[in-house]
């Protein structure tokens, strides 16, 4: 019953879709630091086009990936504030008596928003076009070679999907519980403080107590299993990158190059 | 250590024998307990809730260890050394259906013992296909854990040690969270794996409708065996069942009653017995 | 009347992509002091019109007249918080409810949300432990040392000191064994004999519905598909199984032994008499 719609994956059919996880996450690292190149308003254009033509690729609506900005409006505009009040350089272009802005001001903001657009945008492609599962999955392979080096890379991927497993049953229970309490009276938006952290109370130390039994359960049934996190284990799923992926990696790694040219050049 | 033969022509699929067990090394809980349950059997074991019946279930698989006695798996003695191999012979089905479910989806879940057992990548597809479907599950190979009741995941859970190909399966209390259709399909699952696959059951239980159609029957009270033997032989015992505060099926119930009033002139436990016995007395007027 | 249910419609999360009907327009009256099963299969909608009864949840159309309160959509907690005392609702597995230290704070937490000074809340739950047959010794004990059958006992207590008029109970016996259903059951009839309380059980277990419910009310698909008097409601039980409902032992005997080609009423529901009936109909050898 809850809307809550984990890692924002939404189920459609497109390349971006097809695409291996492992690739996708390069992709976006790529991309991330072609961002962080201070490669000017020619490069900031560059990526946009390749970040708009991804989204086209990738069949999700330009409404979803603008929706996933709304939190950061605020962000954003105190950043504005921020910037007018204590950047003074660059040509002034407003001024009322003791209050100026200067152009820096309104430049400094809008690399930031930029910025942060971009990457809000990348991000949301990326969870929206990949299960939480293959995410993982793609996590654990790009690890991979620091297991050499001792690091649990395995361990970690499934402590990662054990969770995102258990997060609406979780969000299941804690509704339960929250009826249950609010039919012994509480009630969480009314009351006095220390009424108010009772009913938190109320609701916290239940859900802690089920979620440790289900982890012991869970624990059980997984070493009854078979499972041992010191010994070798096969993959159901493989992921296989196809020529859609090199495509993606190639294109991307030139976008990285040429704004590392650009930053150099002009 | 008890004698054993190697050349026992019927062995036992789990031998426990002086078994004794506590959580806090204080109070026993399971008090020098020793059954034979052998292979192709199905064996249910009942009792009051605390009785120790899962705690077994629990030191049967390793995932507990005794304080002093011994478990025997396919002729195996259960160690610290042999508990993976012994894990590979038994599979167990617990009573949550939610927290037993490991994988994002019923195909990956049923692959998680396959992952665990090292089989082969390309080798899992077909497994998976086919033990989904021995369970009724072939189309729900994508859907996720929360979209699925509580006797389909537990349909799933079968699948999942089905796929391990496994001598024995415990199930413990695996149906005691389910609505009736859940119940019954999860029974008709295990009357179809003890009959058709051979496989050796044993089933924790409280429902004595399911005790009747199995052969042994191990009565816990206490953390000790009180009664053992045939359904019949146990049920024959009413009164110290009663006294453990556990009940006999309603078909043996009435089937006293049959008798009582002469009309038949032997006592059964399932319904299907109770009317077989009724209808060639039926007069014909 | 202590419910009456006025063509009710709840739909979970209404105008999103996904929106589910779960009530769809039912119109019931549920009897005073009487004890009412509901039955249907999961997800028939008969957790979601209980939680109607106490006002956990609002209807998205229609009404509800619960103990004097007009339960309408669109109400705030405020309107409703004093419903929640005179409906008390017992959750399935209830015992996930518990998180004082003591069983005597855990009790008391319900009628101190009630405005229950702390007095009179350790006198109320002096009162109701014996109600749920433990003694003032459990009073400083921690609910979780107990075990699982006495932990539900503590959350029933927890709802019952609030000493609702009407109590709905989901699942009150889910995983407990055969001995702790009983005893569980028999409690709930004593406060339905007793103390003439309404009793609302949603329950999977036609035994238990044939033996201790007076009416039953049958769900499907977020609908009421039958409501009938209990004694009525077994007679037919081809029409049981053609619904879902696997009817109790006796019934189900009954049944086969029809089949059979045995002539027994519609109306013999009992041991004794269908034995009586299975005696005139073979040949007894003396």
């Amino acid at each position: 019953m809850s809307n809550f719609a984990l890692g924002s994956y939404m189920p459609m059919d497109s390349v971006v879709h097809k695409m291996d996880p492992r690739s996708k996450i390069i992709i976006m690292l790529l991309l991330m630091i072609s961002i962080f190149i201070p490669s000017g308003i020619t490069g900031y254009i560059c990526i946009g086009i390749f970040i708009c033509f991804v989204l086209f690729l990738s069949k999700l609506s330009i409404k979803y990936a603008f929706r996933s900005m709304k939190p950061m409006l605020f962000m954003m505009i105190f950043l504005l504030v921020i910037n007018v009040l204590v950047i003074k350089t660059g040509i002034p272009w407003i001024q009322w008596g003791w209050f100026s802005i200067y152009s820096d001001a309104i430049y400094q903001t809008l690399y930031i928003v930029v910025r942060l657009l971009y990457m809000i945008i990348i991000t949301t492609i990326l969870t929206a076009t990949t299960k939480p599962l293959d995410l993982t999955l793609g996590i654990e392979k790009l690890l991979k070679p620091l297991e050499k080096i001792k690091f649990p890379a395995h361990i970690i991927a499934m402590m990662i999907s054990i969770a995102l497993r258990f997060i609406p049953t979780l969000i299941e229970e804690t509704q339960r519980i929250m009826n249950a309490q609010a039919s012994r009276g509480v009630d969480l938006d009314n009351g006095s403080l220390k009424e108010k952290l009772m009913a938190i109370l109320s609701l916290i130390v239940p859900l802690f107590i089920s979620a440790f039994d289900r982890a012991d359960q869970l624990a059980n049934a997984m070493e009854a299993r078979g499972y041992n996190p010191n010994a070798q284990r096969t993959r159901y799923k493989v992921l296989k990158m196809s020529s859609l992926d090199y495509i993606g990696l190639i294109s991307s790694s030139f976008l990285l190059i040429l704004n590392i040219a650009i930053c150099f050049v002009l | 250590m008890i004698e054993r033969k190697g050349s026992d022509k019927y062995m036992n699929a789990i031998e426990v024998s002086h078994l004794t067990f506590s959580y806090d090394g204080q109070k026993d809980v399971i008090k020098d307990v020793s059954f034979k349950i052998p292979e192709g059997s199905y064996t249910t074991i009942v009792g009051q809730n605390g009785s120790g019946k899962s705690t077994i279930a629990k030191l049967i698989i390793g995932l507990l260890g005794a304080k002093s006695g011994n478990i025997f798996v396919m002729g195996k003695e259960l160690n610290e050394k042999s508990v993976y191999d012994v894990r590979s012979h038994i599979g167990i089905v617990f009573q949550n259906p939610d927290n037993q479910f490991i994988g994002s989806t019923v195909a990956d879940d049923i692959a998680f013992g396959l992952e665990n057992h090292c089989v082969a990548q390309e080798k899992m597809q077909p497994i998976i296909e086919d033990v989904a479907k021995r369970v009724g599950m072939q189309d729900f190979l994508n859907s996720e854990p929360t979209k699925l009741s509580g006797g389909q995941k537990q349909r799933v859970a079968i699948a999942g040690i089905l796929a391990m190909e496994p001598d024995i399966i415990i199930f413990d209390e695996s149906t005691s969270m389910l609505d009736p259709q859940g119940k019954s399909s999860i029974n008709k699952q295990i009357k179809m794996l003890h009959e058709q696959k051979k496989i050796t059951i044993l089933s924790i239980t409280h429902d004595m409708e399911e005790v009747a159609q199995s052969e042994h029957v191990i009565v816990l009270n206490d953390g000790k065996i009180k009664l053992e033997g045939t359904p019949m032989e146990v049920f024959g015992h009413e009164n110290e069942l009663k006294d453990m505060k556990l009940d006999i099926p309603f078909a043996l119930q009435f089937s006293k009653k049959l008798k009582k009033e002469h009309i038949v002139d032997e006592c059964v436990c399932t319904l299907e017995e109770v009317v077989n016995q009724l209808c060639p007395l039926k007069s014909t007027i | 009347m202590s419910i009456e249910i006025h063509n009710l419609e709840h739909t979970y999360n209404a105008g999103t992509t996904f929106s589910h009907a779960a009530i769809k327009g039912i119109n019931l009256q549920i009897p005073d002091g009487k004890v009412t099963a509901i039955i249907g299969q999961t997800g028939s909608g008969k957790s979601t019109l209980v939680q109607h009864f106490n006002g956990l949840l609002l209807p998205t159309a229609g009404s509800l007249e619960v103990c004097g309160f007009h339960i309408q959509p669109l109400l705030k907690i405020k309107d409703v918080k004093k419903l929640r005392k005179e409906v008390g609702l017992v959750f399935q597995f209830p015992e996930y409810q518990l998180f004082e230290e003591t069983i005597e704070k855990d009790i008391a937490f319900g009628p101190k949300n009630f405005g229950a000074s702390e007095q009179e809340a350790q006198d109320l739950v002096k009162k109701i432990l014996p109600v749920v047959g433990l003694d003032e010794s459990y009073l400083e004990r921690s609910p979780f040392e107990l075990s699982g059958g006495q932990k539900r006992r503590i959350a029933i207590a927890g709802i019952l000191v609030l000493n609702p008029k009407v109590l709905v109970l989901d699942e009150p016996t889910a995983g407990l064994d055969p001995q702790g259903a009983k005893e569980m059951m028999t409690l709930f009839m004593n406060l339905n004999k007793k103390e003439n309380k309404t009793v609302i059980l949603v329950t999977h277990d036609m035994e238990h519905v044939m033996k201790y419910c007076d009416h039953v009310i049958v769900m499907d698909h977020g609908k009421v598909l039958h409501e009938a008097d209990v004694k009525e409601f077994f007679q037919k039980p081809e029409w049981l199984l053609s619904i879902g409902i696997n009817p109790p032992s006796i019934v189900r005997l009954k049944c086969m032994l029809i089949e059979k080609g045995f002539e027994i009423p519609d109306s013999i529901l009992d041991e004794e008499s269908l034995l009586e009936c299975i005696k005139g109909q073979v040949i007894q050898h003396v």
